[in-house]
């Protein structure tokens, strides 16, 4: 028997498609080993949110709302995160490999006493216990290990696991009893800078969409390769080309220098190929290629391949995708 | 009578004793000076100088001659002084004027001595006497034009060229020297009356002699007299401070000459028992550079061409080569000269106070500076000494040190998986070493060409050109593994070592001799890399092979009809290609046969060995440039300047950079491999 607590990370707005991996890794080892699993979101306000986690079978789904919640501050969160886990028993927590994790999850571990591994991308039953494989090294080595201790804190890769199965069964909302007084206050929320693209992360999507040098201006990649995304509800990706004329941000930036990602699809349009950008993409498990010129390398590792020009291509095939 | 003067006519015994006894405390001054300097250099890392003369007669003097030839080539003869605007021949000119007057001097005292042993030992007369004269009129003019030039060339500063205020004081003396040297010699001939050929001997001194004409005979000898003080005592100044100014170049140049590791491309190994030993690798203090290296400092003219020639410094990065050559001068002086004891001043770290990280990892390891300075100093090797010590202690971080982990994990700095390394050559029938053990070459294939889609290409046209022509040869396949060329000039020294011992294990496996590759980088590294580690190869490049098939009549490449415009061509030298290992003439061969007897070639001003670096060599292909002014674009600029349609290169890297650059230009000039230009005319 196992009871497992997942950690619910969200935006304020809906939950993260990563912590939806930390749930399909519950659902797994409820299957294999009984018990069951319940979902904890931490914020203010958060009753839509914790509606949208009650569709995957959890036992519960656990509010822990308050003002002092609003922003994920480490030691408020931790300090909820470890109570809960002694009110229900827990004997693992677990969420997404984030940075939020990373921030939160070892305080909590550290409260309780309890070990805690990160980057987890498989889990084996043995015994009573488990055994576990987590990349270390930036991917170079695969370590496989076992976490000693009553209680286990674990992060899971988003590739690593599934999605979670939708079950017929609505879980129940549950409230945590919070008392702001007792709630640590040693960190104090200054500020936010977000991105203001509402797009998701090119590391985190299953779809990317990246544009190269045939894209022209900024307002052409918006409207092209953002346009484009938006349909198919992907990121944005940018070859070094149009980050060095300023067309797109550093932040969107593909390959060798830039971000490596690993969608399920990746679309680039007008990009070549150039060694260093497939560098950043080589893990994708679809390309399509768009570019004028039949020739251009990016063919060659292309699973699909369309000779065109962007700017006539990618219109054509937002209006196709919009119907 | 014999036409000849009298040493030291004129000048009273006393002033003569007076003059040794100058001459004696100039000579204190001077040796005081080079001892000074020779206590800093010897502080450094021995060399092994003795290793020179150890061994017979024989052995000793092979050692010697080739380091001998260059000091008599380029100190004597200042071969590498050459070029350089004006600047360079009127060095010659001067140079020439400065030793012709230097060894007349020595003449004149050898006979001085001589004469006072026996009269009969007495030269300085008859028709050498006429003809030393004559020289040293002659030679004398030659001084001082280069004087005059350099003077001139001074006020006018050069932004390369360094500057001291001692730099006015040594031109101005050796103006008036020049000069009070051509009024004495007027002034003896007014006094001694010569005439004949005694007078015409000294044309310049007659001239002079002329002017003064009105001058009375005893006029003159006191003149000459005063004069002949005031030369003196500006000769003896200008010796003595010799060791203290810019003149030091005329000690230290020549035996940086002599000691210099004269090879290009070739770094200084080190050992795991070394690093025990030390308990470090590369350079972190300026007394762990080795004694030529400090010696190397102080020979530095500051006369810039380093500089000028570096791409680095032309694109508006940290790195000046003269800079960094001054800047460890400097640390030199500070931390090895004895200090005060009482000093508390702290002295400045070689890393970071001296030498900015950025300034070491800016350099792309072209070799310009190295083949430009006059007198070999190698500020490349310093880099990579001071790389060396960065990678050691853990500095280097970002892309390119992911890089290295890559070459470490997959034996390719794009992380690829090794085992896709010969999918490239799917359906082309390149048979591996194991498939056809009789090879008589080995195609070695390098990381690009195994996963850079753009430059399987050039791999896949180089197979083809070699099955059209008959060849016998074989690919590892994937057994190759990245001959860690860039690792070794990012400073990853073992992880370079890991990767040639295992590519040497391989390559002795198969017996391979002799090796063909399209990768300069790995042609470089290959051959003088991999033989301190006891990998002997023949190495040739693709256009070397490629344009031998052709001479031997193996390759039949049909006549080009197209000519004019539509191919007009320009050929990008790769550094390690045209600078480091001298081959330029094969590529341009192959692309004369490729483009046919019409064909419109265009060389870029700067080219073979004077080439400008794409950008991409000594681990920059790994790191982010400044979008504002990268090297591969000033570099496509000058090719897209030619109004070539085809810009040929010889290198991948230089493939990727050149693309790169001439797409940021909006140029429209295909950038392809000499190999893929070849493959298309023969339509293979």
């Amino acid at each position: 028997m196992s009871e497992i607590l997942v950690i619910a990370e969200h935006d304020g707005e809906q939950v993260k498609l990563a912590t939806l991996s930390a749930i399909g890794f519950a659902q797994k080892i409820c299957a294999e080993r009984g018990g069951q699993f319940v979902v904890l979101v931490l914020g203010h306000e958060i009753s839509l949110i914790a509606d949208s986690l009650r569709t995957f079978g959890a036992a519960s789904v656990l509010i822990a709302d308050n003002l002092a919640l609003k922003e994920p501050l480490a030691d408020r969160y931790a300090h909820v995160i470890a109570e809960v886990v002694r009110t229900q028993n827990a004997t693992i927590v677990v969420g997404a490999a984030s940075t939020y994790s990373k921030d939160i999850l070892p305080r909590a571990a550290a409260l309780l006493d309890a070990g805690m591994i990160s980057d987890v991308i498989e889990v084996r039953t043995d015994g009573s216990d488990f055994v576990f494989r987590r990349v270390m090294y930036a991917g170079n080595v695969i370590a496989t290990v076992k976490l000693a201790g009553a209680i286990k804190f674990l992060t899971v890769r988003s590739s690593a696991f599934p999605p979670p199965a939708k079950t017929g069964v609505i879980s129940s909302l549950v409230s945590v009893a919070l008392e702001s007084g007792n709630l640590p206050a040693q960190i104090e929320f200054v500020g936010r800078e977000a991105k203001v693209a509402g797009r998701p992360d090119s590391t985190e999507a299953r779809v990317v969409v990246s544009g190269g040098r045939a894209i022209k201006n900024s307002e052409d990649f918006e409207r092209l390769i953002g346009g484009l995304a938006d349909v198919l509800g992907g990121a944005v990706g940018s070859s070094r080309a149009l980050v060095d004329s300023g067309i797109a941000p550093n932040s969107l930036q593909v390959g060798q220098t830039g971000k490596v990602v690993a969608p399920d699809l990746y679309i680039a349009a007008g990009i070549s190929g150039a060694i260093q950008h497939m560098a950043g993409m080589k893990d994708t498990k679809v390309i399509v290629a768009i570019n004028k010129d039949a020739d251009a390398p990016i063919f060659e590792v292309a699973d699909y391949g369309l000779v065109g020009d962007v700017y006539q291509v990618v219109p054509e095939l937002v209006e196709k995708l919009k119907k | 009578m014999q036409p000849t003067r009298e040493t030291f006519g004129n000048i009273p015994h006393s002033s003569q004793l007076v003059f040794y006894f100058l001459t004696v405390v100039t000579m204190v001054i001077f040796a005081y000076g080079i001892w000074r300097r020779f206590k800093l250099w010897r502080k450094g890392v021995t060399v092994g100088w003795k290793d020179l003369i150890v061994g017979g007669l024989q052995q000793s003097w092979a050692r010697i001659k080739p380091p001998a030839q260059r000091l008599l080539v380029e100190g004597l003869g200042q071969k590498r002084v050459r070029g350089h605007g004006l600047a360079g021949p009127m060095h010659i000119v001067m140079f020439a004027g400065f030793m012709i007057l230097f060894l007349g001097t020595t003449m004149l005292e050898i006979d001085h001595l001589s004469s006072g042993i026996s009269e009969a030992l007495h030269f300085h007369k008859g028709t050498y006497y006429v003809i030393y004269e004559f020289t040293l009129d002659v030679f004398g003019l030659l001084f001082l034009l280069g004087c005059c030039f350099f003077f001139w060339r001074r006020t006018r500063r050069p932004a390369s060229l360094g500057h001291r205020a001692t730099d006015w004081y040594v031109l101005g003396s050796f103006l008036v020297i020049g000069v009070s040297g051509y009024v004495l010699e007027g002034l003896r001939m007014v006094w001694q009356q010569p005439t004949g050929l005694a007078a015409q001997c000294s044309p310049v001194g007659l001239l002079v002699a002329q002017s003064l004409s009105e001058v009375s005979i005893d006029g003159a000898r006191s003149a000459h007299f005063a004069v002949w003080w005031f030369h003196a005592v500006l000769v003896f100044g200008f010796i003595a401070s010799i060791p203290y100014t810019r003149l030091m170049h005329l000690i230290t140049g020549p035996l940086n000459i002599f000691f210099a590791q004269p090879i290009l491309g070739k770094l200084i190994p080190v050992s795991m028992e070394e690093v025990e030993k030390t308990e470090r690798i590369g350079v972190s203090a300026i007394n762990h550079f080795n004694q030529q290296q400090l010696l190397s400092f102080d020979a530095c003219m500051e006369c810039g061409r380093c500089e000028e020639a570096c791409p680095a410094f032309a694109t508006g990065k940290p790195l000046s080569p003269k800079k960094v050559v001054q800047d460890l001068k400097r640390l030199m002086t500070l931390s090895l000269s004895s200090r005060p004891k009482n000093s508390n001043f702290p002295l400045p770290n070689l890393h970071d106070d001296t030498i900015q990280a950025e300034t070491l990892w800016s350099c792309t390891a072209c070799t310009a500076c190295v083949k430009v300075c006059p007198v070999r100093i190698d500020p490349l090797t310093l880099i990579f000494d001071m790389r060396r010590n960065r990678v050691g202690e853990g500095e280097l971080s970002g892309t390119a040190a992911t890089a290295l982990r890559r070459m470490q994990s997959s034996a390719n700095p794009w992380g690829l998986p090794a085992p896709d390394r010969a999918n490239w050559s799917e359906g082309l029938g390149a048979p591996t070493c194991q498939e056809n053990p009789n090879f008589e070459v080995l195609y070695w294939i390098g990381c690009a060409g195994s996963f850079d889609r753009r430059a399987q290409r050039v791999a896949r046209a180089v197979v083809k050109i070699l099955k059209q022509a008959g060849v016998n040869f074989a690919i590892l396949g994937r057994e190759e593994k990245c001959t860690g060329e860039s690792a070794r000039r990012l400073g990853d020294e073992f992880l370079f070592q890991e990767l040639a011992t295992a590519n040497i294990a391989t390559l002795a496996k198969y017996n391979v001799r002799k090796i063909l590759a399209h990768c300069p980088h790995c042609l470089n590294s290959l051959l003088k890399d991999y033989a301190q580690f006891g990998g002997q190869y023949e190495v040739i490049h693709h256009t070397q092979f490629i344009s031998q098939l052709i001479a031997d009549g193996r390759l039949q490449v049909p006549s080009s009809e197209e000519a004019g415009q539509s191919n007009a061509t320009t050929y990008h030298d790769p550094c390690y290609l045209a600078r480091v290992n001298g081959i330029h003439d094969a590529p341009r061969d192959v692309l004369q046969t490729a483009l046919g007897a019409k064909s419109d070639f265009r060389e870029m001003p700067r080219n073979r060995d004077k080439t400008f670096c794409c950008g991409a060599g000594g681990g920059r292909m790994w790191m982010e440039e400044d979008p504002r002014k990268r090297v591969s674009t000033v570099r496509a600029d000058e090719a897209l300047g030619t109004g070539a349609k085809t810009v040929a290169v010889g290198c991948p890297f230089c493939l990727t950079m050149m693309t790169d650059g001439v797409a940021a230009q909006a140029g429209s000039a295909r950038v392809m491999d000499v190999a893929e230009v070849l493959a298309e005319r023969m339509k293979l």
